[in-house]
């Protein structure tokens, strides 16, 4: 499956990343967003994740799973961006049931509908 | 040394009145050595120590059993007294008085309550003592006695430990075992439903639309069946269906359950009657799953052209949630059978739904400290839910 650039190509539209391990739900979100007009880069797990905000400063805002292989988890990677990028919006899902402190983040189950996390994103974003 | 005699040591080091016990064996009878001792076939093992006479033994250290006096005590259960081992008939030609230099001798067995020999509450001293009163061996028997109760004790505390060790672990397990199956059940879901939301953005094929539509339905039917089976997971094999309890304004939340239903069943009329004039102390989201398996219950088996009603009470002490329908009343024998997990009523029907509805209701019930209930009559069958509606229940 196709991963997405490294870099985003439209610069005018709101910038997204998505953050998941499971490839086949990773393209299609991915896919499913871009549709929806937003640029959108993606990542396997929180490190990669990490290294791509660090060189991409106009996400506005990620989507991750939380249970991921890797030096962190998803609620890792949500307290790295909540205090390394405070500006970045975080929206997370799991599959499980979702641990007490996990409810700093807004969250959504999985399996999620699409348009549900479509509707997120922008109102988070449309917040400042 | 092997493992289990460190364990004896460990046993009787852990019996805080022993060092008490000691001085006062020594202060009484004015003996300079004193201790307790693990006595076997082939050892014999200081396991605790009062040495005022130099003797040099140190807990964890042996004698050879065999030239031991305790040896004997350990074969005849009984307890030897010695006050002057020269005037001793028995014990003045015997090689231990000689080999470790005493005079007088004092050895009490330590019997456990399973009958088994332990070893000895013994006391040497390099100058005769008298010994033999009933004051003395009373003593030393009380002392043997209250060492091996100790003994008892800590296995006790270890067994319990043991098991409650045992019992955390099969929960952490069973915690786990829910987790990976919610993770792993439902990611693929996931990413069916992705796609065929992907798919429905994408093509204008008409035929091709529907397909993905049922397919979707397909995706939250299987998810609420995925939600049952770890709520029966939980119920049945974990520590019970958790709550997030406060109080709540229940009415809004009801009224969203019923309206939900609307939506899948339009064409059934549900009414609603709820006077609820105080907070209820409950976990919402529970009591909307609640409700909403009640009412699904409701429409799949009641008669479709009487309204189903939805009642709703609530004082300062209990909260009442009935739900009641018209159908064919349900034969007593079934009524009771409702509550069960996987039960279906009536297999002919091609009903969706593992049969877990009910059970996860009257399971959340349980875990709010309350009851559900079901009746049947030619009339209506009827639902009554009842909370204890205060703080700390």
């Amino acid at each position: 499956m196709a991963r997405a650039a490294d870099n985003f190509s439209d610069t005018d539209a709101l910038h997204v990343l998505v953050v998941e391990d499971e490839p086949f739900l990773r393209a299609a979100t991915v896919l499913y967003l871009e549709d929806c007009g937003f640029s959108v880069l993606d990542a396997a797990n929180a490190d990669e994740a990490v290294g791509l905000l660090q060189r991409n400063r106009d996400v506005g805002a990620v989507f991750s799973d939380i249970q991921m292989p890797g030096s962190m988890n998803g609620l890792g990677l949500a307290r790295w961006i909540t205090e390394t990028l405070p500006g970045v919006k975080v929206l997370l899902t799991s599959g499980q049931v979702l641990p007490a402190t996990a409810r700093e983040w807004t969250l959504l189950a999985k399996p999620y509908d699409m348009a549900e996390v479509e509707r997120r994103l922008r109102e988070m974003t449309a917040q400042d | 040394m092997d493992k289990d005699f460190a364990s004896d040591i460990q046993a009787i080091q852990k019996i805080d009145a022993i060092p008490s016990i000691l001085e006062v064996v020594c202060r009484t009878t004015g003996m300079g050595f004193a201790a307790v001792a693990r006595v076997t076939e082939d050892r014999w093992i200081a396991c605790a120590v009062k040495d005022d006479i130099a003797f040099g033994l140190k807990p964890g250290g042996e004698l050879k059993v065999e030239t031991t006096i305790c040896n004997e005590i350990r074969q005849s259960g009984q307890a030897v007294v010695i006050d002057h081992v020269a005037e001793d008939q028995a014990f003045c030609r015997h090689a231990a008085p000689a080999l470790y230099g005493f005079q007088s001798y004092i050895s009490m067995p330590i019997v456990r309550s399973d009958g088994s020999f332990f070893g000895t509450l013994c006391a040497i001293d390099p100058r005769p003592v008298v010994l033999n009163t009933p004051q003395t061996t009373g003593m030393f028997r009380l002392f043997a006695d209250l060492i091996a109760f100790h003994l008892d004790t800590v296995d006790r505390l270890a067994t319990s430990e043991t098991t409650l060790v045992g019992a955390n672990q099969e929960a952490e397990l069973r915690e786990q075992f829910i987790a990976v199956l919610g993770h792993d059940l439902r990611n693929p879901l996931a990413s069916i439903q992705a796609g065929t939301e992907l798919l429905t953005k994408r093509l204008r094929d008409v035929p091709a639309r529907e397909t993905l539509r049922l397919m979707q339905s397909s995706v939250w039917r299987m998810s609420a069946l995925i939600d049952d089976v770890l709520d029966f997971a939980r119920g049945r094999l974990g520590e019970g269906i958790d709550l997030n309890r406060r109080d709540t304004a229940l009415a809004p939340v009801l009224s969203q359950v019923v309206a939900e239903l609307q939506v899948t069943a339009p064409d059934r009329r549900i009414d609603c009657d709820f006077a609820l004039d105080r907070p209820v102390w409950c976990d919402p989201g529970r009591l909307a799953q609640l409700l909403s398996n009640l009412l699904a219950n409701a429409v799949t088996h009641g008669h479709a052209a009487t309204p189903i009603s939805v009642r709703a009470r609530c004082n300062e002490e209990t909260f009442e949630l009935v739900v009641a329908n018209a159908g064919d009343p349900i034969p007593a024998a079934t009524v009771e059978r409702l509550f069960q997990p996987f039960f279906r009523g009536d297999s002919r029907s091609s009903r969706q739904g593992l049969g877990l509805g009910l059970y996860i209701a009257s399971e959340i019930a349980r875990a709010h400290g309350g009851t559900l209930n079901a009746t049947s009559s030619p009339t209506a069958t009827t639902f009554t839910l009842r909370l204890p509606n205060r703080r700390g229940i």
